[in-house]
C-alpha cells in the first residue's frame, strides 16, 4: 500500500522527444540557405574569391567562439527562453529585458530578410519565365539587367511575410523531424554544389585562376565588411539553446548540437564557397574575370555561377532552393521573434497583454502582431537586401556579445551551484576573444552599410526608453531567475522490470472512465500491473513548453478521476506532459518509460481520407514501440458476455484474443474466434492459430468458440457476424501508413463502419516492434 | 604566388585547425562530464579553483 501512496501523484513534465540529430537539424535549417545564397555575390563583390573563403573560415570560428558560450550555458541551464533566460540570470532583468529586446529585433529583420530574398528570387523567376507583362503594366517591371523592381519586391515580401503570419496564427508550423528532413536536403543541394565544382576544377586546375587577385578589389580591412554583412547566415545555433525543454538528456545534447552545427556549416560554406568560384571557366564570362562576374551578379552570383555549371537548369535549381530555404526560415525567424516578445509580456516587461493566448488558435496574438509590425516596417523601409542582412547580422552579434559577456559572470559566480554538461576550454579567453571580434565586426558593418548601424542604435535607444519607462517598475520579481536554478526533478519511483507497465492515455473527462474500467480488465492479466495515466497537452511552437501551464484544461481533472478510481487497485502514477504533437509526444513518452502496453481511447470519428483512422491515432499505432490497445465505446457499466474476434493470423491477432478473454465476463462471458471464408481464399485454421499462441499470450482456451463465415466481401461479413455480439476486438494491419493509401485495409474498415463497442489492439513484435523502440 | 593569398591561405589553415581543435577537445569535455555524472560539480570546482588562482 505503501508503494500505491508514494506513487499516486500528479505531476506535469516536458515531452522530450528530439534527440541530437534533430536538434543538430535544427540549427543548420536555420543558418542553411538564403544567407549563403545571398551573400556569395555580395562577398566576392567586397573582398573578391580568397576574401570570400577567409569571410567563412572567420565567421565560423567567431561563431564558435560564441556558440561555445552558448553551449555551455544551456547545458548548466538547460530550459527553454535561451540567450533571454542567461541573461536575466546572470545580470538580472535590465539585462534579460535587453537580451529579449535584441532578439526580438534580431529575428525580425532576419524574417524581413528571408521575406525580401524570397520575394526578389520569385519575382526574378517571373521575369525569366516571361510572365511579367503585368508588371510592366502597373509600372513596376524589371530592370533593363532583369533585376526585380524594388517596390514590387516590397509588395510581395509583403504579401508573403503577411501569410506566414497568418500560419503562425493558426499554430502550424514546421515540426523538428520534418524539419529535419528538409535540412538534410538543402545540405546535400549546397554540398552537391561545393562537390560539382570541385570536380570541375580536378579536371581543369587551371580554373584556379578564378582566385586571382585574391581579394579582388578589397583587401584585409574589407574582411570585416564582407564578414558582418554574411554573419546572418551563422545565426541559428542560438535556436538549439530554446529547445532545452524538448530534448532528450539536454545537458549533453544541446551543447554537442551547437558545437557540430557550427562546425558543419562552416565546412559546407567553404566548400560551396570554393565551388562557386571554381564553377565559372572565364571563356563562359566574355573574359572578364570570373570574381568581378560574380561581383557584378550581386545577390545573384551564385545563382549566375551555378547555372554556368549545370547550363539551362542550374538557375531554376537554384530559385528553387532559395524559395524552399527562405521560406523555411521566414516561418522559423517568424515564431522565434514571437516567442521572445511572449516572454517579455509574460514577465511583465512589455504590457502583459503580450502573453495574452487566442482562445481558438492558443497562439500569442497581441506578440504575433507586435512581431509583424516590426517585420512589416522594415519590409517597407529598408533601402535593400544588403541593408537588411546587415541589420539581421548586427542585431546578432550585439546578442551574441552579451552572451559572450555572460557566460564568465554566470561561471564566476554561479558555477558552484550549477551543474554543467560543458565546460569551454581556454576560458575567459574564448569569449573575451569573442566580444573583441564582435565589436570589430560591427565595425565592418558601419563601413558596409552605415543604416544597420543607425538601426541598431535606434533599436537601442527605444529599449533604454522602454525599460526606464515602462519595464522597470512593472517587471516581475526575480522568483523566476530563483526558480530555474532551484528547478526541481519530481520523478515516480521506477517500475521494476517484473512489473507489466501500462500506460494509459487520458485525454479527456468524458473518455477517462471508459478507459479505466477497460484497463481494469485488462490489469487482471498482467503480471504485477503498474498503471500510469499520461495526458499530453499540445502547445503551440510560438510558446515554450516550460510556459505552457496555462494550456492545462480539463487533463488535470480527468487524470485525477482516473486516479480515484485505479488506486485503490494497483501502483498508480500519473503524468500531464507538454508537447508540440499529441502522437509524437505519446510514442516518445512509451519509448522513454519503456512502458509494455499503451492504452487508449479512440471517439470512433473520423474525417476524410478512407485509409486512415485519425491523423493522432494513426501514427501512435503504427509507431509507437509496445502493445497498443485502443477502445472505442466501452465506457459505463457495460458487460461484454459475447465478444467477437475476426482473426487473420498475425500477431496483432493472438494480442485481440489475449484483450478479449481479458474483456468478456468471468461468469458465462464467451470469446468467439472468427474467419472469413471468400471464393478464392482459404479460411485461417483457428485451433492451430489458438494453440501456437495460447502460452505465449495469456488465452484462456476453454473460453474460445470458433467459427467460419462465408461471404463474398470480409468487411461485410464481419458487420454483419457482429450484430450477435457485444464487443468486437481486432487486430490492427501490419501494412505501413503507405500501403494503407494504395487500399483500405479491412480492420481499420471495420473499425470506422461499426457502430458497437470495439477494441483494436496492435502488438510489438518483430524487427519493426524492435526499430520503433530504439530508432 | 601573391604574398595576400600565401598569408590567406595560412591563416584559413591555422583557423580551420583551431576549428577542428576546439570542436574535438569540447565534444570530448562533454562525454566525460558524462561519465563521470554526479562529481561534475567537483570538477568544475576544481577547475574554477584553478582559473581564479591564474
Amino acid at each position: 500500500m505503501s508503494d500505491k501512496n508514494q506513487s499516486n501523484q500528479v505531476h506535469a513534465e516536458l515531452s522530450r522527444d528530439l534527440n541530437l540529430f534533430h536538434v543538430t537539424m535544427m540549427g543548420l535549417g536555420m543558418m542553411i540557405g538564403a544567407g549563403v545564397f545571398f551573400g556569395i555575390g555580395e562577398c566576392t563583390k567586397t573582398s573578391g574569391g580568397g576574401g570570400l573563403l577567409l569571410t567563412f573560415g572567420l565567421n565560423g570560428l567567431i561563431a564558435l567562439f560564441s556558440a561555445m558560450s552558448f553551449a555551455e550555458l544551456a547545458s548548466a541551464i538547460p530550459r527553454a527562453g535561451g540567450a533571454y533566460n542567461f541573461a536575466r540570470i546572470s545580470y538580472g532583468r535590465p539585462a534579460g529585458f535587453q537580451a529579449g529586446w535584441f532578439e526580438w529585433l534580431a529575428s525580425s529583420s532576419a524574417g524581413a530578410f528571408y521575406g525580401l530574398m524570397l520575394s526578389t528570387y520569385v519575382l526574378k523567376a517571373v521575369s525569366l519565365l516571361g510572365w511579367d507583362g503585368w508588371l510592366i503594366a502597373l509600372g513596376v517591371g524589371p530592370a533593363e539587367n532583369g533585376d526585380p523592381n524594388m517596390i514590387a519586391v516590397r509588395a510581395f515580401a509583403l504579401m508573403m511575410a503577411g501569410m506566414f503570419i497568418y500560419i503562425n496564427y493558426r499554430g502550424s508550423s514546421e515540426t523538428g523531424k520534418i524539419g529535419a528532413i528538409f535540412t538534410v536536403l538543402q545540405m546535400l543541394f549546397v554540398v552537391g554544389i561545393g562537390i560539382a565544382g570541385t570536380i570541375a576544377f580536378i579536371f581543369e586546375p587551371e580554373r584556379i585562376e578564378n582566385y586571382k587577385p585574391f581579394f579582388g578589389n578589397g583587401n584585409w580591412g574589407t574582411l570585416l565588411g564582407s564578414m558582418g554583412i554574411i554573419y546572418v547566415a551563422f545565426e541559428g545555433f542560438e535556436v538549439i539553446a530554446q529547445a532545452g525543454d524538448e530534448t532528450i538528456e539536454p545537458r549533453k545534447n544541446i551543447p554537442k548540437a551547437i558545437l557540430y552545427s557550427v562546425f558543419f556549416v562552416t565546412i559546407t560554406y567553404l566548400l560551396v564557397g570554393f565551388g562557386t568560384l571554381v564553377a565559372v571557366k572565364v571563356s563562359q564570362t566574355g573574359n572578364v574575370a570570373v570574381w568581378e562576374w560574380i561581383a557584378h551578379k550581386e545577390q545573384f552570383g551564385f545563382q549566375a555561377a551555378v547555372d554556368k555549371l549545370f547550363t539551362g537548369w542550374g538557375a531554376w535549381f537554384v530559385t528553387l532552393a532559395v524559395i524552399f530555404s527562405a521560406t523555411s526560415a521566414l516561418n522559423a525567424t517568424i515564431y522565434s521573434a514571437t516567442r521572445t516578445s511572449f516572454a517579455l509580456g509574460r514577465d511583465g516587461m512589455l504590457p502583459r497583454s503580450f502573453s495574452k493566448i487566442a482562445q481558438k488558435t492558443k497562439t500569442p496574438y497581441i506578440a504575433l502582431m507586435g512581431t509583424s509590425v516590426i517585420v512589416f516596417l522594415l519590409i517597407g523601409l529598408i533601402p535593400d537586401l544588403k541593408a537588411a542582412s546587415a541589420t539581421a547580422s548586427i542585431m546578432f552579434l550585439l546578442l551574441f556579445l552579451l552572451v559572450n559577456v555572460c557566460v564568465i559572470r554566470v561561471r564566476y559566480n554561479m558555477g558552484d551551484e550549477l551543474k554543467y554538461g560543458y565546460i569551454m576550454p581556454w576560458f575567459p579567453l574564448i569569449p573575451i576573444l569573442g566580444i573583441l571580434l564582435q565589436v570589430a565586426m560591427m565595425y565592418g558593418i558601419f563601413g558596409e552599410s552605415p543604416v544597420a548601424v543607425y538601426i541598431a542604435i535606434g533599436w537601442f535607444a527605444v529599449s533604454l526608453a522602454v525599460y526606464f519607462g515602462y519595464s522597470r517598475k512593472r517587471a516581475l520579481t526575480t522568483d523566476e531567475e530563483i526558480k530555474v536554478l532551484l528547478e526541481q526533478r519530481h520523478e515516480n519511483k521506477p517500475v521494476s522490470k517484473d512489473q507489466s507497465h501500462i500506460m494509459v492515455a487520458v485525454a479527456n473527462p468524458d473518455n477517462a472512465l471508459g478507459l479505466v474500467q477497460a484497463t481494469c480488465k485488462i490489469c487482471q492479466t498482467q503480471n504485477q500491473p503498474h498503471i500510469e495515466l499520461i495526458h499530453m497537452v499540445p502547445v503551440p511552437e510560438q510558446v515554450a513548453l516550460s510556459d505552457a501551464d496555462q494550456y492545462m484544461h480539463s487533463g488535470k481533472e480527468a487524470i485525477m478521476e482516473s486516479m480515484l478510481y485505479y488506486a485503490t487497485q494497483y501502483p498508480t502514477s500519473s503524468t500531464i506532459r507538454y508537447c508540440r504533437n499529441v502522437a509524437r509526444g505519446i510514442y516518445s513518452a512509451v519509448r522513454q518509460k519503456k512502458a509494455n502496453m499503451l492504452i487508449m481511447g479512440w471517439h470512433g470519428k473520423h474525417r476524410g481520407h478512407h485509409f486512415t483512422i485519425g491523423a493522432t491515432v494513426d501514427p501512435i499505432l503504427e509507431r509507437t514501440p509496445c502493445d497498443v490497445v485502443m477502445v472505442k465505446d466501452c465506457g459505463g457499466n457495460k458487460k461484454f458476455h459475447n465478444v467477437l474476434v475476426p482473426i487473420a493470423g498475425g500477431p496483432n491477432s493472438a494480442l485481440a484474443l489475449e484483450m478479449a478473454t481479458s474483456l468478456a465476463e468471468k461468469n458465462g462471458g464467451s470469446v468467439t474466434a472468427m474467419t472469413v471464408e471468400t471464393p478464392g481464399r482459404k479460411p485461417l485454421d483457428l485451433k492451430e492459430f489458438i494453440e501456437e499462441n495460447a502460452s505465449r499470450c495469456h488465452i484462456d482456451q476453454s473460453r474460445i468458440n470458433c467459427k467460419t463465415a462465408t461471404g463474398s466481401d470480409v468487411v461485410t461479413t464481419i458487420l454483419e457476424t457482429a450484430e450477435d455480439y457485444d464487443l468486437v476486438v481486432i487486430g490492427s494491419t501490419t501494412e505501413s501508413m503507405l500501403s494503407k493509401i494504395a487500399h483500405a485495409p479491412i480492420p481499420e474498415t471495420v473499425a470506422k463502419k461499426l457502430e458497437k463497442p470495439l477494441v483494436m489492439c496492435r502488438a510489438a513484435s518483430g524487427i519493426q516492434g524492435w526499430l520503433n523502440r530504439y530508432i | 604566388m601573391e604574398l595576400d593569398a600565401i598569408i590567406g591561405l595560412a591563416v584559413l589553415a591555422l583557423v580551420l585547425l583551431l576549428l577542428s581543435g576546439l570542436v574535438w577537445v569540447s565534444r570530448s569535455r562533454i562525454n566525460r562530464i558524462d561519465e563521470i555524472g554526479a562529481d561534475s560539480a567537483r570538477k568544475l570546482k576544481a577547475e574554477l579553483g584553478k582559473s581564479r588562482e591564474k
